[in-house]
């Protein structure tokens, strides 16, 4: 077993990518940060406020998701979207994904005997 | 209490903000100061407070993540190339400069009329350094301004061909016995500018080259005629010319290229021509020496033959040949050097 910081590591790099896919995932219906961040976490998603939010601001910039402040309540809230060019990056990132998926099943083999 | 705690947001939220372009700090404090209060329970107390903040990390580290464009004054794109520029320029500049000091210090020492050794070696050695120190951080600062302008106005590395780069750029693996230490251009550099100055003030007649001999009693004798030494200084000069940009060629590459190879050759035949023109000039000895030797019987011993002395015949042909083999050593090593 690798040193902790090892493992750490090789976990925080294989789950880069795949946040981006939760986040575009989950936004299919209009949600806050905060919000966002717990639906995430209750599925198992390790994910912490101060790389999601940040997530959020880049995609928002590269025109994967639309925002709108909700100002009717006494707290204002910034409401996220996933954009129509958010959606076809998110189709094809799924795409990859079940490919990515299928190929490292088929060299590694699927998850019970893995490691043996 | 609820006072502090906002105080506390505040601060945070400034931190974070202060760190990132101009244009996106309202948006981004705007955004954190709402995703903060998401976090917090209606009516939290400071250690609520401190407890979110904590959560989300030091206001560097986030700050870090907003930003889409990471900051460096030099990329890895031209981090080599920059490292390369500093290894060759800093001692160059810095031992070219220091010799420089040299001088600057012996002129302001002699100006001052100083008188004793360790004194007069102590204000040039002082001078000496701290010129080359000074300029080799000079040196330093200048290249790095440089490569930073380079990065950041713009101008992306040219890229070269269909893929961006050629198998055919692709250097060649470097032989390890062609590698010339750092040392022994920087030595060949100070070596020759001392030299030149040395012969330089013997030609001028600040040092007085003589020499004793016991004739019934010890006489002194300047061995060189004033014509000689005069016409002696142009060549030194041009001699130190083609030492200077030898050991630049050394410094600069540190190994056996064609560079150096060529301005070694360059310096050696110049070097032996120089010699040779020099050796055959009719009043190379002052009068004194010239009769002097005449008393004791030394043309006697050593004639001329066909208007030339022998010494001098001797003298150029060991020139010549050692010369020759030198050249020829030096292609040889560099003929090797690029072989595969």
């Amino acid at each position: 077993m690798p040193e902790n910081d090892t493992m750490q590591n090789f976990l925080t790099e294989l789950r880069r990518g795949s946040l981006t896919l939760a986040v575009l995932g989950s936004l299919r219906e209009p949600r806050y940060g905060y919000a966002l961040l717990q639906i995430l976490q209750e599925q198992q998603i390790d994910i912490e406020a101060n790389t999601l939010y940040p997530l959020l601001r880049r995609l928002e910039s590269q025109e994967l998701l639309t925002s709108d402040w909700d100002t009717s309540e006494s707290r204002p809230r910034k409401y996220y979207t996933v954009s129509a060019k958010g959606k076809e990056v998110l189709r094809q990132l799924l795409t990859e994904w079940g490919n990515m998926q299928r190929s490292i099943e088929a060299i590694c083999g699927k998850g019970e005997d893995n490691g043996k | 209490m609820e006072n502090k705690s906002t105080n506390l947001i505040e601060r945070y939220v400034h931190d974070v903000a202060r760190r990132l372009p101009e244009k996106e700090r309202e948006d981004v404090k705007k955004e954190l100061r709402a995703n903060i209060y998401d976090m917090l329970p209606e009516g939290a107390n400071e250690d609520a407070v401190k407890k979110v903040l904590y959560e989300l990390g030091s206001p560097v580290s986030l700050a870090e993540k907003y930003r889409t464009h990471p900051r460096y004054l030099i990329s890895p794109a031209y981090y080599d190339e920059y490292v390369g520029a500093l290894r060759w320029i800093l001692p160059l500049v810095g031992v070219l400069v220091m010799l420089i000091g040299f001088a600057v210090g012996a002129v302001e020492t002699a100006r001052d009329a100083a008188t004793s050794i360790p004194f007069v070696a102590s204000g040039i050695i002082s001078k000496g350094v701290s010129m080359g120190i000074s300029a080799a951080f000079q040196a330093l600062v200048w290249t790095t301004i440089g490569f930073a302008v380079a990065e950041h106005s713009g101008q992306k590395k040219e890229k070269v061909g269909e893929h961006g780069w050629r198998v055919e750029d692709l250097p060649e693996v470097q032989n390890p016995k062609a590698r010339i230490p750092l040392s022994e251009g920087i030595a060949e550099l100070v070596l020759s500018v001392v030299f030149t100055a040395l012969v330089i003030l013997v030609c001028l007649g600040y040092l007085p080259f003589m020499m004793a001999f016991s004739n019934g009693g010890t006489v002194f004798f300047n061995i060189f005629s004033p014509s000689f030494l005069a016409m002696l200084i142009p060549f030194t000069l041009v001699t130190l010319l083609f030492s200077v940009v030898e050991s630049i060629a050394k410094i600069k590459d540190r190994r056996w290229s064609v560079f150096v190879c060529v301005s070694d050759v360059l310096k050696k035949l110049v070097d032996m021509a120089l010699t040779l023109y020099l050796i055959h000039q009719p009043h190379i000895l002052s009068a004194e020496f010239h009769s002097f030797l005449a008393d004791v019987g030394f043309f006697r011993a050593v004639p001329n033959v066909g208007g030339t002395n022998v010494i001098v015949l001797a003298f150029t042909a060991i020139l010549i040949i050692a010369t020759l083999a030198d050249v020829v050593s030096k292609i040889v090593k560099t003929v090797k050097a690029h072989e595969k």
